[in-house]
């Protein structure tokens, strides 16, 4: 049996195994603080005990430490509390502001710099306080490098597609943990593998917005209850409070002070009350004060390529993590199976519906270089998708396939849980559709793809910033065709295609993509047979001389490109073969030529 | 069940070597157990370490029932299913879809070919099929305890298993002969 044997095999796994030394002896540390082993009434390990637990101080020095500080700072800002850093000066305080402020359209045009510390208390409920310390968070923002956010219709907390990688690229900030907490290590950055995904995270939207988000949650910023309160000073206090689930009697409840004529939240104060998990009763007890600074920051843009750090080698990117790859040029779409081991299910076409190419978004001035993407996509399970796989995700890869960086998760407009997902029943004929908003931080151009990612068996998505121009198109045998120009790094290229917008078809040509002049690069697709290229920009016509007679085709400009070249494409009539191709200049003479499959050669020379 | 430091059965133990001796024996099999459904050591360490702690922490609870590091996988299984929740939900929610792969650390298998086979094989499974796969054919636990584990139907663990045996087939490169 199958099964049998595949037990045997699995079992191979199961073996002890030594974790490394500093390990061992780091956790020992722990726990034996933890037990206070030093009373033999509490060894748990020669025999069960009565008597509680002794509670003891907690200490900095815990290897979770920076793991739940992070969390604290983190749901300390979360909550459903929305943009909070326009708020205009003759702004009421009332609870609607933080509605105001979450809607409030941006167009304020400095730079968010803030530094903050946060003190934070955490107790775990019952016989062992799992321990306290500081967390601070310094730095700025100060350039749309991440992935754009937005706010959705209903108020919709916008989602983050993950945690703390992001956070931590977010601007210049980072988080650090404090000198009390680690002594021997005074100041180092949280390691951002052990943030967990549950936890909330903080977004700073390019430029001119703050905003508190729930990571991976859908939470609404509508549950918030708020209430305001005029400070005597003339400043605003807000106090809101979150329903995470209808079903549990715990609550968020969050304080915000917003100082007089001040554009940004001088506090945030939270506690969880009745917040039950497994282990016990989390309380959070935090406070965050910001030092803010709305002085204009200097923007330096950033060398191309060079912004986006090397999350992933080129040699990454072709690994089985992206495949089973499918691409797609431009508008269009594809067909990719996310569960190949599953003939009936896991099929997917993805389509390309619109890619909108902004100068900004909204009033935010991208780098030079910077390129704001919206693109309209829709997904279509195919067949039954289940087992969380087909989650897709999308990566940035630089200009020249050296890096790729993870960007935005997917997004629908106006909805929960954009991903395909076997809990939302997404059956056969259904789809989703909606608008990405992405920012591109490295050089925009025609060398760039996105990339959309898999999770197991994942996607991989190539989709160019632009749509690629129609060079020729027509009908054969009721079939109809199109071809189309793309550039691939360093190499303009033309390709047939079936409508609508089909990969499939017949074969590319590609020449160089500063061509010389004159130059003319054909190619020939399969049957149907078609001619097509790319030629130098002095070439006006194409002239095809076939065994049948002359086929002359315009060669439309490539310009929108960026380069000084022209593509064509022509049926070959039936039963013509092609000698030559032509290029004739736009007084109709030869400027070169490239030989054809019927050709005279040495081994068949013409009669 | 209390270890007894080796060699040192004439010697008066102190807690503190109480404590070491039953950390040094049961360490290996939890940290082991874990890692073997892992797959990356990083994860490994965390769930050793939430183990430890909520042993700790509940250690009123163990009667001596049954061997101390039998509870300790019980409590690690727990902690491990956890750890698959979340990493489900992280596949729902596309979150680090590629962070994983950036995360995973062999270092640990690369003693063994076979091991690290098996255990890639594991990793490229959907979360919900490892689940499956993991307490059923690795922890013994009959599917319908599986279900329950996984607060879902029969029905359905029978599927990912079907699936998650299909998909080790194909990373393993064995026949289907079932």
């Amino acid at each position: 049996m199958m099964s049998d044997r595949l037990r045997a095999r699995l079992r191979a796994l199961d073996r002890p195994e030594e974790p490394s030394p500093a390990f061992r002896e780091s956790l020992y540390q722990q726990l034996a603080r933890r037990a206070d082993i030093a009373a033999p009434s509490d060894l748990p390990w020669t025999a069960p005990v009565a008597a509680p637990v002794k509670v003891r101080a907690a200490s900095g020095r815990r290897r979770w430490l920076p793991l739940l500080a992070a969390a604290v700072v983190a749901t300390s800002l979360a909550g459903g509390l929305a943009a909070l850093s326009t708020r205009p000066a003759e702004q009421a305080c009332e609870p609607a502001l933080a509605q105001t402020l979450a809607e409030a359209a941006p167009g304020i045009d400095y730079t968010y710099t803030a530094e903050g510390i946060i003190d934070r208390t955490l107790t775990l409920a019952g016989d062992v306080p799992v321990g306290d310390g500081q967390v601070r968070l310094s730095g700025r923002h100060s350039a749309p490098d991440r992935t754009h956010e937005q706010y959705l219709e209903g108020k919709e907390i916008a989602l983050i597609g993950s945690g703390a990688d992001e956070s931590l690229r977010i601007g210049l900030a980072n988080w650090f943990l404090s000198a009390d907490a680690a002594p021997e290590r005074p100041w180092r950055t949280v390691d951002a593998t052990i943030w967990e995904p549950e936890w909330p995270n903080l977004a700073l939207l390019p430029r001119d917005r703050v905003a508190f988000l729930l990571q991976g949650s859908t939470e609404p910023a509508s549950a918030v209850d708020w209430t305001a309160l005029t400070a005597p000073d003339g400043g605003c206090r807000l106090t809101g409070t979150i329903v995470p689930s209808p079903s549990s009697a715990a609550r968020r409840t969050i304080t915000v002070e917003i100082a007089p004529n001040a554009a940004l939240p001088t506090s945030i104060h939270e506690e969880w009350t009745d917040y039950q998990t497994q282990i016990g009763a989390w309380t959070h007890d935090v406070t965050w004060r910001f030092t803010p600074s709305v002085e204009p920051v200097v923007i330096e843009p950033p060398a191309p390529d060079s912004v986006a750090p090397p999350m992933f080698s080129a040699e990454d990117l072709e690994t089985s993590q992206f495949s089973p790859r499918m691409t797609i040029d431009g508008l269009g779409g594809a067909v990719v199976d996310v569960a190949p081991g599953d003939p009936d299910a896991g099929d997917i076409r993805v389509t390309v519906l619109e890619i909108r190419e902004d100068t900004g978004y909204g009033q935010t001035v991208p780098f030079p270089g910077t390129t704001f993407l919206a693109v309209k996509t829709r997904q279509e399970a195919l067949q039954v998708i289940d087992g969380g796989a087909g989650s897709l995700s999308w990566l940035a890869v630089s200009s020249d396939g050296a890096y790729g960086v993870p960007l935005a998760a997917w997004r629908i407009e106006g909805g929960y849980e954009p991903v395909l997902d076997a809990r939302l029943g997404l059956q056969p004929g259904e789809s989703l559709e909606g608008w990405m908003h992405l920012v591109a931080p490295i050089t925009g151009g025609v060398d760039m793809y996105w990339h959309l990612g898999g999770s197991t068996v994942g996607p991989s998505l190539r989709v160019k910033l632009r749509s690629d121009p129609v060079i020729g198109s027509g009908e054969i045998d009721g079939v109809p065709w199109e071809a189309v120009a793309y550039e691939e790094i360093g190499r303009l290229c033309t390709a047939i295609r079936e409508r609508p917008g089909d990969e499939s078809g017949g074969g590319a040509a590609c020449g160089p993509r500063l061509m010389p002049s004159p130059g003319i690069f054909p190619s020939m697709s399969g049957e149907p047979l078609i001619a097509h290229g790319v030629t130098s920009e002095d070439v006006a016509t194409v002239r095809l001389e076939t065994t049948t007679g002359n086929v002359d085709v315009s060669v439309t400009t490539l310009a929108n490109l960026g380069v000084p070249a022209g593509g064509w494409a022509v049926a070959v009539p039936s039963g013509a073969e092609v000698i030559f191709f032509v290029g004739l200049d736009g007084d109709g003479v030869e400027v070169g030529r490239s030989v054809g499959p019927a050709a005279p050669s040495v081994d068949d020379p013409a009669p | 069940m209390t270890p007894v430091a080796q060699g040192s059965s004439e010697q008066s133990l102190t807690p503190e070597d109480d404590f070491r001796a039953w950390y040094d024996s049961t360490l290996p099999r939890v940290y082991g157990y874990l890692l073997a459904r892992c797959g990356d050591t990083a994860a490994a360490e965390e769930l050793t370490q939430r183990t430890y702690i909520e042993a700790i922490r509940s250690r009123q609870t163990f009667q001596g029932r049954s061997a101390d590091t039998t509870w300790l996988i019980g409590i690690a299984r727990h902690e491990l299913l956890d750890h698959f929740r979340r990493q489900e939900r992280d596949e729902r929610r596309r979150i680090h879809l590629v962070r994983r792969a950036v995360e995973t650390d062999e270092g640990e298998w690369q003693a063994s070919d076979e091991r690290q086979v098996l255990a890639r094989a594991l990793r490229a499974l959907p979360m919900a099929q490892r689940m499956a796969v993991v307490l059923h054919y690795l922890d013994d636990l009959p599917v319908r305890s599986v279900a329950d584990s996984m607060g879902r139907s029969v029905g359905a663990i029978e599927s990912l298993l079907s699936r998650g045996r299909a998909k080790l087939r194909q990373q393993l490169g064995e026949d289907d002969d079932e």
